[in-house]
């Protein structure tokens, strides 16, 4: 059996008494996208940031490509970093206010000390290289969003966490950076792990859905049925009280 | 550049070069006294003499002389105290802000301590046993000052350093350092910059301040403090005396505040104008 | 009944509102929808009266039962006449002060005496499903539901003839959502006033609105019954939109999208706005701009 690209084991994260993230395990493959759904405060923010060690787990495993990460330092892990980024929810604030488009984009390539093509990246998420010249309160939010999809994509990363990446966003806008995900997806074999409390954005993406509450899993499984066939009592009442459903 | 703060750079700068240059050019020395002459007024009084404009002391010494010269000193004090404060400030304003926990609470702290205590009792001390010079009152002004520019940079980086921009450069591989340097220190130069103005006002204020109690620079050597001390007890009858290094000092902290309030408006831009 | 005509707002140059026109009747609830920049939200604090900054009606009138809403008279009728549910329902409560008694001070503003404030805030608590014992809790001390809950009865308190609600439930939880709106819904059927939800969400405004009026860049493009717009929607940009959702069980899949971004107010376009995003642009489109006709602004609708 192949390791899947992402593989979490009874990750958990506490604070003091608090445990936001309690005993959670799941995998997430090369070109698959698993959501997690849960509304604020279940702890999916606490998780992706795990996963993403900008925070340390208190417990529990993430292997990326079997290789062990939770307990590496800061300075250890650096290397590895190229290898898993993160999109954040809100373009106006994962975007430093004093930068134009271009420095964004390539911080992580001097971080690393890489070489890469900025244009190539703006082309792809579907930016003019022109931008490249402008702050980013002179763009719109989805342009931002695709210019923090930039940034996450330009170390070549094989996962992308995304927490609530289109939740800030117009309608229009949404479907046109869920589109812009999905092809990147495809192209790139991009693994996804998507935070959402948007059953519908998150039936447009997944192929798996986790339902998380109160910083546990209550549901894993494919989208059709978590989000048609819901079996957990939390899940049924998430699905119910989505509008116009 | 909006035309308050090129009229306040100008203004300053024009001081700075009569206080730097000017004494060379004038010729006279500020220290030499001529006791037949003193209290001469000012040129447009009755009893003037020529060669003193602005008049003289009560040593004779001339008035225009002391005041150029007296501004090299306060103005050395008072903008080398300033940037001084700011610099220790911003270092340990970063510090604190970013390390946050004990190491935060304990040196905010110390600062509140270090505000409650009275600086005048510090100086009086610190002077007394080691005597007054520039050095020494640069360094007791920078003690006095560095704790404002501390809490408002500790305060700006503990909003920015949540901001998921720096979890993204953290997330690219970002080490403490360049943090602090790439996205930090730039959030907090400018709200330091227009603070490091308002400082310096303050500073010439309290240089003279000393002085004018006897703590500043040693006479015969003027600064604009000392001379306003001096002309004290003759303010009733040479009231041109504490006149002229008052002027200096009301006109320079004013110019260095315009350019404050000129660097704080053009600094102040709307990030988040997304009508 | 609200009467709307020709309204304008203007921030500087710009026509950030640009002659909207529209009517609700006393018991039924406008569903104002619109990305951002479109002015759904401009529109309605022009009509309370509340706009800040360079904002300010350049035009147009606002009749509320008859009584047109000048800024003198919306200085007396806000709070009496005209009730307001916000996006944050932390940001509209004063913190240091108990629920109740903030409840029961709307009321004494209005000249309610003491006891009978009180008595009418465990009223209002009641109808918003809340207990009368949380009168003595802080807003601190409530979730963000029970505070939004808080704002809806202050809202309702004084019984207005009309109730705005921007973004009601857009900082709150999926779950938290339906039951702010069920008693947003109740509180407005029983005071019988004219509302106005103002939202992004089309799913919520389906629900709980009886007529829909979407703008775009400034100016209403269709206006008509939810099962109309949502349904067999006119214009390019409502049809386009609802296309454009994501919705709960289509699956995996890309969404048809409208290109391009909605226009800043500064940047519009000529002629109607919405032209450089439409899949059907006839010569005139780009020239001139398409009035509210028959409840729907579009060159090519009319031309059919």
């Amino acid at each position: 059996m192949t390791e899947p690209l992402l593989r979490v084991t009874n990750l958990s994260k506490s604070y003091g008494a608090l445990r936001a993230v309690d005993g959670v395990t799941f995998e997430v493959d090369r070109g698959e996208t698993l959501a997690i759904v849960g509304e604020s405060g279940c702890g999916k923010s606490t998780l992706a940031r795990c996963v993403a060690r900008l925070t340390q787990p208190t417990g529990g495993s993430v292997r990326l490509d079997g290789v062990e990460l939770a307990p590496l330092s800061r300075r250890r892990l650096r290397p590895l970093r190229s290898r898993f980024q993160l999109v954040f929810q809100d373009p106006s604030t994962s975007l430093n206010p004093r930068w134009t488009v271009g420095e964004i984009v390539r911080e992580p390539l001097r971080l690393q000390d890489v070489r890469g093509d900025v244009p190539g990246l703006l082309s792809e998420v579907g930016l003019d290289p022109e931008l490249a010249g402008r702050h980013p309160h002179r763009l719109s939010g989805g342009q931002r969003q695709r210019v923090g999809i930039a940034r996450a994509l330009a170390l070549s990363p094989d996962l992308l966490v995304l927490d609530e990446p289109v939740t800030a966003l117009d309608v229009s806008v949404q479907a046109q950076i869920i589109n812009l995900l999905l092809r990147l997806q495809e192209e790139r074999g991009l693994g996804y792990l998507f935070i959402s409390h948007d059953l519908a954005v998150v039936s447009a993406v997944a192929h798996r859905v986790a339902v998380m509450h109160a910083g546990r899993l209550v549901e894993t499984g494919p989208a059709e049925q978590v989000l048609g066939r819901p079996s957990h009592d939390y899940t049924r009442a998430l699905v119910a009280a989505v509008p116009g459903a | 550049m909006r035309p308050s703060v090129r009229i306040a750079l100008a203004g300053l700068v024009l001081i700075a070069l009569a206080v730097a240059v000017g004494p060379l050019l004038l010729g006279v020395d500020a220290l030499e006294q001529d006791l037949p002459a003193k209290l001469a007024p000012p040129f447009w009084m009755e009893g003037a003499l020529a060669g003193h404009p602005l008049g003289t002391d009560q040593l004779g010494r001339d008035l225009l002389a002391r005041v150029l010269v007296g501004g090299r000193t306060s103005l050395l004090v008072g903008f080398a105290a300033s940037t001084l404060a700011c610099a220790v400030g911003i270092v340990v304003g970063l510090l604190s802000g970013y390390l946050g926990g004990w190491i935060d609470r304990l040196i905010m702290g110390l600062g509140d301590l270090w505000i409650a205590f009275p600086f005048l009792v510090l100086a009086i001390a610190t002077i007394g046993v080691v005597g007054s010079s520039t050095p020494v009152l640069i360094t007791l002004l920078t003690l006095a000052g560095w704790v404002t520019s501390a809490r408002v940079t500790r305060t700006i980086v503990k909003q920015v350093r949540g901001e998921d921009y720096v979890a993204a450069s953290v997330g690219a591989g970002a080490g403490h350092l360049s943090v602090l340097t790439r996205h930090l220190l730039p959030a907090v130069a400018g709200a330091n910059l227009v603070m490091w103005t308002f400082v310096v006002g303050t500073m010439v204020l309290v240089e003279g301040g000393l002085s004018f109690l006897g703590l500043g620079v040693r006479p015969p050597a003027p600064s604009w403090g000392t001379i306003l001390s001096d002309g004290r007890e003759l303010l009733e009858t040479a009231w041109w005396i504490p006149l002229w290094p008052g002027l200096a000092l009301t006109l320079t902290v004013l110019l260095v505040n315009l350019l404050g309030d000129g660097l704080r408006d053009a600094l102040d831009v709307r990030m988040d104008d997304h009508a | 009944m609200l009467e709307v005509k020709d309204l304008v707002v203007t921030a500087g140059d710009v026509r950030i509102v640009d002659g909207v026109s529209f009517e609700v009747r006393p018991g039924e609830v406008l569903g104002m929808v619109g990305e951002s920049g479109s002015g759904k939200t401009m529109t309605m604090l022009a009509v309370a009266g509340l706009l800040s900054g360079p904002a300010r009606v350049a035009g147009g009138t606002a009749v509320l039962d008859g009584t047109e809403l000048t800024a003198a008279r919306l200085e007396r009728l806000r709070g009496r006449r005209i009730g307001f549910v916000f996006q944050d329902p932390a940001t509209s409560l004063n913190p240091l002060m108990r629920v109740g008694t903030q409840i029961s001070e709307v009321l004494r503003i209005h000249g309610v005496s003491r006891s009978e404030a009180r008595r009418r805030a465990a009223e209002l608590l009641e109808q918003v499903d809340l207990g009368p014992e949380r009168a003595g809790r802080y807003p601190h001390e409530l979730s963000g539901g029970q505070r939004q809950r808080i704002v809806i009865a202050m809202a309702i308190a004084l019984r207005p003839s009309l109730l705005i609600a921007d973004e009601p439930t857009t900082a709150l939880d999926v779950t938290v959502q339906e039951q702010v709106m069920r008693v947003l819904r109740t509180a407005q059927r029983e005071t019988g006033a004219a509302t106005v939800l103002v939202s992004h969400d089309l799913g919520l405004v389906a629900e709980a609105a009886h007529r829909i009026a979407v703008m775009y860049a400034g100016r209403l493009v269709e206006t008509g019954t939810v099962q109309e717009v949502l349904g067999t929607p006119r214009h390019p940009y409502s049809a386009a939109l609802m296309r454009s959702r994501p919705r709960v069980g289509t699956g995996r899949g890309p969404l048809p999208v409208i290109p391009g971004y909605p226009p800043a107010p500064k940047s519009r376009p000529p002629g109607c706005a919405f032209h450089p995003r439409c899949p059907v642009t006839l010569d005139r489109c780009a020239k001139e701009t398409p009035p509210l006709v028959g409840g729907v602004a579009c060159w090519a609708v009319r031309d059919d």
